[in-house]
This record gives structure tokens, C-alpha cells and sequence, in this order.
């Protein structure tokens, strides 16, 4: 439990320090609180505790001020307003470049778009977006620098940092988590589930519908209408780059930074064509004119329901694909954010 | 050109027309900020003085304190490595009891800047105690 805290504290610590030399410091800090605890124990005159870990870890400080010590000297924001500023950074600019990015896509694709009119406004789009991040970073940046420059600013932000330093418990800190690492088996069942869906999309698209008796005959009505295959390509495109990239990382055994925004990029493209699906022609055939053909007797009802069923499906599916999509971007985007920011 | 020093210049000269008109001036809280310039202004001397042997931070933390200088870690860490990539200090890890160890220790521009930096001392010392007197 008292080591475990320790670890705890020293990933805590990590989050808020720059990639360069983030893990010399932190062998650093962890080497020097084992140091202190000796200490502590050997005045205390008894084995180091739960709670001689946790006057240590209040001694030594919050894990966002003693990141903030290790900025450089020369700088336009200071470590008293740096960990409110990096707060603010990771929350305002991904969620700006989510919503744009969806908001952006929905209004600005349709299905009659030729490829190259498509890469043309994803094109845009993305410029639009990245002028916009980089516009709210300038002001975010200018803000606080301004911020740190007025006295009574940096001695508001010093109280309210030294009372948030008092309320600070070290048991409050959240387990360790090494997002470095991922899951072979998972990522090789995610190659083989979009390299299966690849080749039922492209070779046997007609096993997709809804298979029943009629009049004591096995009948299978494909539902994936012509609007559906318009985005093939681009489904295809994705899918490839997403089994290259997890082929990589199978390779390399971990991520690196360059995988980790490819992954951001392939995640903000998924949605961007998630949400022209959504925007765009009905992707199911319908069911009823084709149930007429088939069979003229089958149930108006029935045929109703078979149709809205996968029309609704889809759009489901499509709609949870963007949230968790957007919320897996929006965390990518955090870790990212969080690191480079302390450069 | 507007240079970082200009900036940091003007903040300087607000900062003391804020304290001036909002008659802070000589309170505790300015005493305290005054002190702790002037001790920041003392600590990479008294850093560079202590390493002409190798030692880890925690160690040097104590030895610092014994000899009358407290210097919390959240200061000396970050010091020892902008000294460090100054190269005014070179450091290597080392197990030590079952744990690792960073030690650092002059390196040899740090040795020969640390004779002309205590020369310097020295002198702003002599120039101090004639203005003081």
C-alpha cells in the first residue's frame, strides 16, 4: 500500500512534466522520497506507514507544483498560474477541435461529392480547424501571460494554490496506469475483426441483409443500398491505414509519438466519415419493395419493420461511433497536449 | 526590440509602483520576498561549493541545512539539472543500499568557474559591508 502510494504520486507527478527527461526525474524524485522515508523512519524509530507516507507526500508537495519547479526559469507563464494554465489548455483546445471538426463535417459533406471535391473540404476543414486551435491557444497564452505579469493576479492564484495544498491528500491519488503499453491479443483480434469486415464489405456484400422462410423457402434479402458502397473507398482507405498502423505497433511493441498522432489523426478522419454517413442518402435498401417482389403475400407490418430496423441500426451505429470515437480523440489529444505543452 | 529583460524590466518597475501605491512596501509580506531574492541570489554558489565532492540531492539537501541554508527539493532538483545542462556539473546513477542514486559533482568547467565566482563573492561581500556600514 505505502510503495504503492509513492508509485502513484511519482505517475502523478509524470503527467504534468515535459516527455524530454520525464523519467530521469522521475527516478530522480522517487530515489530521494525513498531517501526521506528512511529518514522519517529512523526519527520516528519505527517501520515507515501508511500515514508517515502521506505527511511525506504533503511534505514534498502537490504532484502539479513540483512538475511546475522543473519548468525553465525564463518564461512568459510561471509555475504558480502553469498548472491552471496547462488545465485549461487540455481541456478548451480538444474539445474546440472535436466539436469543429464534427460540427464542420456534418454540414459540409454529402454523398454526391466527388473523391477529389471530398479531399478538397476535408482539406479546408482541417485547415479551418488547426486556424482555429491555433487562434485559441494564442489568446489562452496571452491571457495568462498577461495574467502573470499583474501582482495582485500571481498573489490570488498563490493563496488559492496554498489553501487547494492544505486540502491535498495523497490517498486521493489515482492508481498507476501505463498508457504505454497495450494489449497484443487485443490488437491482433482488432486486425482480424477489420480485416474480416474488409472482406465481407468488398467480396460478399450480399450476405449482409435478413435471411427467412417463405413458403417453405430459404429467401435472403441483401439491405446495403448503392449510397453504401459510394463510401467504400474511403472505408477501405481508413481500414487499410488503421491494420498498417496496428501492424506497426505489434512491431515496435509500444507506442512512440509518431504512432500515438497517427492513431489521432486515423480517430478524427473515422469520425469525419462517420458523421458524412450520417449526413448523407439512406445506406439501406428498402426492405418492403423487395419483400413485394419476393413474396406478395408477406405482411405490410412486417415489411415496415424491416425496413426502419437497420436504417435505425446504422444510424446508431454511426452515432456511437463518433462519441466514442470523439471521446478516444479527446483523450489521445489530452495525454498528447499534456506533454508537449511542458516542453 | 522588445527583449524578455525589457519585459521582465517593466514588470520589475509595476510590481514595485503596485506596492509602493497599495502601501506594501515594508510590509512582512515584501520583507519575505526580499530575503528570498536575496538567498535565490546566493544558492548556486552555495550549490557549486558543496560538489567538489560527489553527492545525491538528498545528502546535499542535509549538508546544506547543517551548514544554515534550507533549500526545499522542489528548488534544488530543478537547479541541479539547468547547472547540469549549463555544464557547470556532471551527474551518473549509481545503486547504492538497493536504490538507485543520482550523484553529481563539478565538472571541469564548473571547477574552473567556482574559484572566479567565490572571487567575485568575495568582492560583492567587501563592496556590501562598505555600503552598510
Amino acid at each position: 500500500m505505502t510503495i504503492n502510494l509513492i508509485d502513484r504520486y511519482v505517475a502523478e507527478v509524470g503527467k504534468h512534466l515535459a516527455r524530454k527527461g520525464r523519467v530521469d526525474i522521475q527516478k530522480e524524485i522517487r530515489s530521494t522520497l525513498e531517501d526521506m522515508l528512511e529518514d522519517h523512519a529512523k526519527k520516528a524509530g519505527y517501520e515507515p506507514d501508511e500515514a508517515m507516507i502521506v505527511n511525506l507526500l504533503k511534505e514534498f508537495g502537490k504532484p502539479e507544483d513540483v512538475a511546475a519547479s522543473y519548468l525553465p526559469e525564463r518564461q512568459l507563464i510561471g509555475p504558480q498560474l502553469y498548472p491552471i494554465f496547462s488545465l485549461v489548455m487540455t481541456i478548451v483546445l480538444p474539445i474546440l477541435a472535436t466539436v469543429l471538426l464534427i460540427t464542420m463535417s456534418i454540414g459540409s459533406f454529402n454523398a454526391d461529392l466527388t473523391p477529389l471535391e471530398v479531399l478538397n473540404t476535408l482539406g479546408r476543414i482541417l485547415l479551418q480547424v488547426v486556424g482555429s486551435v491555433v487562434s485559441a491557444f494564442g489568446s489562452i497564452v496571452i491571457t495568462f501571460a498577461i495574467l502573470e505579469r499583474i501582482p495582485w493576479s500571481r498573489a490570488e492564484f498563490q493563496k488559492e494554490k496554498e489553501e487547494e495544498s492544505k486540502d491535498w491528500n495523497p490517498r486521493d491519488l489515482p492508481e498507476v496506469q501505463d498508457v504505454e503499453k497495450f494489449s497484443i491479443p487485443g490488437l491482433v483480434t482488432e486486425i482480424a475483426l477489420t480485416l474480416v469486415a474488409l472482406a465481407i464489405l468488398n467480396f460478399f456484400p450480399q450476405i449482409i441483409g435478413f435471411g427467412f422462410l417463405l413458403n417453405d423457402k430459404w429467401t435472403f434479402l441483401p439491405v446495403l443500398s448503392d449510397a453504401f458502397f459510394r463510401y467504400l473507398p474511403y472505408i477501405n482507405a481508413l481500414w487499410s491505414l488503421q491494420i498498417t498502423l496496428n501492424l506497426f505497433l505489434l512491431h515496435r511493441g509500444r507506442w512512440e509519438t509518431t504512432t500515438r498522432w497517427l492513431r489521432i489523426t486515423l480517430t478524427a478522419l473515422g469520425i469525419s466519415l462517420a458523421g458524412v454517413m450520417l449526413a448523407g442518402p439512406v445506406m439501406v435498401t428498402s426492405i418492403g419493395e423487395s419483400l413485394a417482389a419476393v413474396g406478395p403475400d408477406f405482411s405490410a407490418d412486417a415489411a415496415s419493420v424491416l425496413t426502419w430496423m437497420p436504417r435505425i441500426g446504422i444510424k446508431i451505429a454511426l452515432v456511437l461511433a463518433i462519441v466514442t470515437g470523439g471521446i478516444d480523440l479527446l483523450k489521445s489529444l489530452f495525454r498528447e497536449i499534456t506533454g508537449k505543452f511542458r516542453s | 526590440m522588445i527583449t524578455i529583460d525589457s519585459i521582465n524590466t517593466l514588470v520589475l518597475l509595476y510590481n514595485i509602483q503596485y506596492n509602493v501605491v497599495n502601501g506594501d512596501i515594508m510590509t512582512d509580506d515584501s520583507f519575505d520576498n526580499v530575503i528570498l531574492e536575496l538567498r535565490r541570489g546566493v544558492i548556486i554558489l552555495a550549490v557549486l561549493s558543496q560538489l567538489y565532492e560527489e553527492q545525491y540531492g538528498y545528502l546535499l539537501i542535509n549538508g546544506l541545512k547543517e551548514a544554515g541554508l534550507q533549500i526545499d527539493q522542489g528548488t534544488l532538483y530543478p537547479l541541479l539539472r539547468r547547472l547540469e545542462s549549463q555544464g557547470l556539473l556532471q551527474s551518473n546513477w549509481r545503486i547504492e543500499s538497493d536504490r538507485p542514486r543520482r550523484y553529481y559533482v563539478l565538472s571541469k568547467e564548473g571547477n574552473d568557474l567556482l574559484p572566479r565566482l567565490k572571487e567575485e563573492w568575495k568582492g560583492i561581500v567587501s563592496m556590501m559591508n562598505r555600503m552598510l556600514k
